[in-house]
């Protein structure tokens, strides 16, 4: 059985269109390969 | 491919062949991605968004520069309802690939819908701010307005379903939730929904008749309106117009057994009353034409009365009509002619009386015939006695009456010129000359003439023509006497 008041909790507000610069600026784009950039520039300067 | 270090273009090979850097870890990376992205389109195809949304992003993990994957991602999260990430996911992919990259389109048509989908989701927002804050029905009202929009939330049906379930309307919350599923097979949610739903309506069909009631009154799958029994409404409608028909005859029968006998007394009573008002008025309306009778008595009385005073009346203006005359006759006696003229133009012609006719007329005649050689007389008269000035008015009067002669123009010229007015009497004298050359007269008028104009030099001699007007006299004249109206003239 569903607890409504639970269920309703996990409903949250969606960010209106407005704020997608917010989105985008509030979160670091890092993937995979900035990481192994950043891994392989480390070797190379220890080398 | 291209290198990670220096962007030439990769072959098959382990290294980059311009710079020499090792690719192959790079390479697995692009490759895992790509594989993760294959997964998340095929995911997508069969309408899992939740599936091909955690296969994209995690494609993106390992290469946030994957266009078609980040394009993709921004398409699901639009379809789901979360609009700010789509546009976040293909600003990127825009910058990542300015050319050639739809990413731009899809901004563009976003941008065209701005008004729609952000009232979509401040309407979604407020609705959640209402539950929070315990007012359902507004929270209804704001998501029953969201349904209607062309831009849907899927976490908006969902959340309408869990309030249609907490309701009882499980038809509803399980058409919603059908729509969910369509939306996104792989929505966990939905999913669970969709579970405690047909548990619910499992405990219902066992156990619940209350339940089992109210799922009969739902609507049926394909729809949450309610479509009414046609037959039942009929009847209900025929059943209305039955009673109201009833309720007509009843009514009509109570007014025709209560009402109307209760108005007919009144109006009976009403009628005797005006009977007997009518009664008391025609009786005092005799007694007013009694009083009437004898008051026409007095009247003819005083009528009788007052025609003898008239009569009585007339003799008294007879008697006053003669003593007009008086005065007249008195003159005539004493030989006045002034008084005569003065006194005859005021009679009355019309007094009705034979008597006093017959004396005006002769006084009338007596003025017409002998009047004007009265005045000529009584003008000598006064001239041999030296009273020039009488002498003169008499003179003129004669003149009025008679018209002018040689005679009587040179006794006018000579009495203005013995009482000193010798231009006046040069006037009349040259009068007569001009239009009685031929009288005796005229020669005595035309001695006076020379002899002023011999004594006075600067005196000239009037022009006259033949024709002209007599001016210059003042003797007042009461004018031709009037007629009698009716009465024949007793010559």
């Amino acid at each position: 059985m569903l607890n409504f008041e639970e269920e309703l909790a996990k409903f949250k507000p969606i960010a209106e269109v407005e704020d997608a610069a917010d989105i985008i600026n509030g979160e670091p784009l890092v993937d995979l390969t900035d990481i192994m950039k950043q891994m392989l520039e480390e070797a190379s300067a220890k080398e | 491919m291209r290198c990670f270090h220096c962007q030439a273009q990769l072959t098959r090979q382990d290294v980059c062949l311009k710079c020499g850097t090792d690719v192959r870890l790079y390479k697995k990376i692009i490759y895992s991605s790509n594989h993760l992205y294959n997964l998340g389109l095929e995911k997508a195809n069969q309408r899992d968004l939740t599936g091909a949304k955690n296969y994209l992003r995690q494609c993106l993990q390992l290469y946030k520069e994957h266009i078609q994957a980040r394009n993709l991602l921004g398409l699901i999260y639009y379809e789901l309802g979360t609009p700010a990430e789509a546009v976040r996911e293909w600003v990127l992919s825009e910058n990542f690939q300015m050319e050639d990259n739809p990413a731009s389109e899809y901004l563009h048509r976003i941008e065209k819908d701005m008004s729609s989908i952000s009232g979509s989701v401040k309407r979604y927002n407020q609705a959640l701010i209402y539950l929070k804050l315990n007012s359902r029905d507004l929270a209804l009202i704001q998501m029953k307005q969201l349904m209607g929009r062309s831009y849907q939330i899927l976490r908006a049906r969902q959340l309408m379903a869990l309030l249609y379930m907490q309701d009882g309307y499980f038809n509803r919350a399980q058409k919603l939730l059908r729509q969910c599923n369509k939306t996104d097979r792989g929505d966990p949610t939905t999913r669970r929904y969709m579970k405690a739903l047909e548990e619910r309506r499992a405990v219902g069909k066992d156990s619940s008749i209350r339940q089992a009631v109210v799922d009969a009154v739902e609507t049926p799958p394909e729809g949450d309106v309610i479509i009414p029994q046609n037959s039942r409404e009929y009847g209900s409608y025929f059943m209305y117009v039955l009673y109201i028909m009833i309720g007509l005859i009843l009514g009509a029968g109570l007014i025709y057994y209560i009402v109307v006998p209760t108005v007919r007394v009144q109006e009976q009573e009403k009628n005797r009353a005006a009977l007997e008002s009518y009664e008391g008025s025609i009786s005092s309306l005799q007694g007013q034409i009694v009083d009437y009778s004898a008051d026409l008595d007095r009247l003819r009385e005083q009528i009788s009365i007052l025609e003898d005073e008239n009569n009585r009346d007339e003799v008294s203006e007879d008697v006053f009509s003669y003593e007009e005359l008086l005065p007249v006759l008195v003159a005539y006696i004493n030989n006045d002619v002034e008084t005569i003229i003065e006194e005859i133009a005021l009679l009355d012609p019309d007094v009705d009386d034979e008597l006093y006719q017959s004396i005006y007329q002769r006084l009338r005649n007596d003025y017409q015939d002998n009047m004007g050689n009265r005045s000529f007389y009584r003008g000598t008269e006064y001239a041999d006695t030296g009273d020039y000035q009488r002498a003169l008015r008499m003179f003129e009067l004669s003149c009025q009456i008679n018209g002018a002669d040689a005679r009587i123009l040179y006794y006018i010229g000579l009495s203005h010129e013995v009482s000193g007015d010798i231009s006046q009497g040069a006037y009349y004298y040259q009068y007569g000359i001009v239009h009685f050359p031929d009288d005796p007269w005229t020669q005595n008028s035309a001695a006076r003439l020379n002899s002023l104009l011999s004594i006075h030099s600067d005196l000239t001699v009037p022009e006259i023509a033949e024709g002209d007007a007599l001016e210059g006299l003042t003797a007042e004249m009461p004018g031709p006497l009037p007629e009698s109206s009716g009465n024949d003239v007793i010559e």
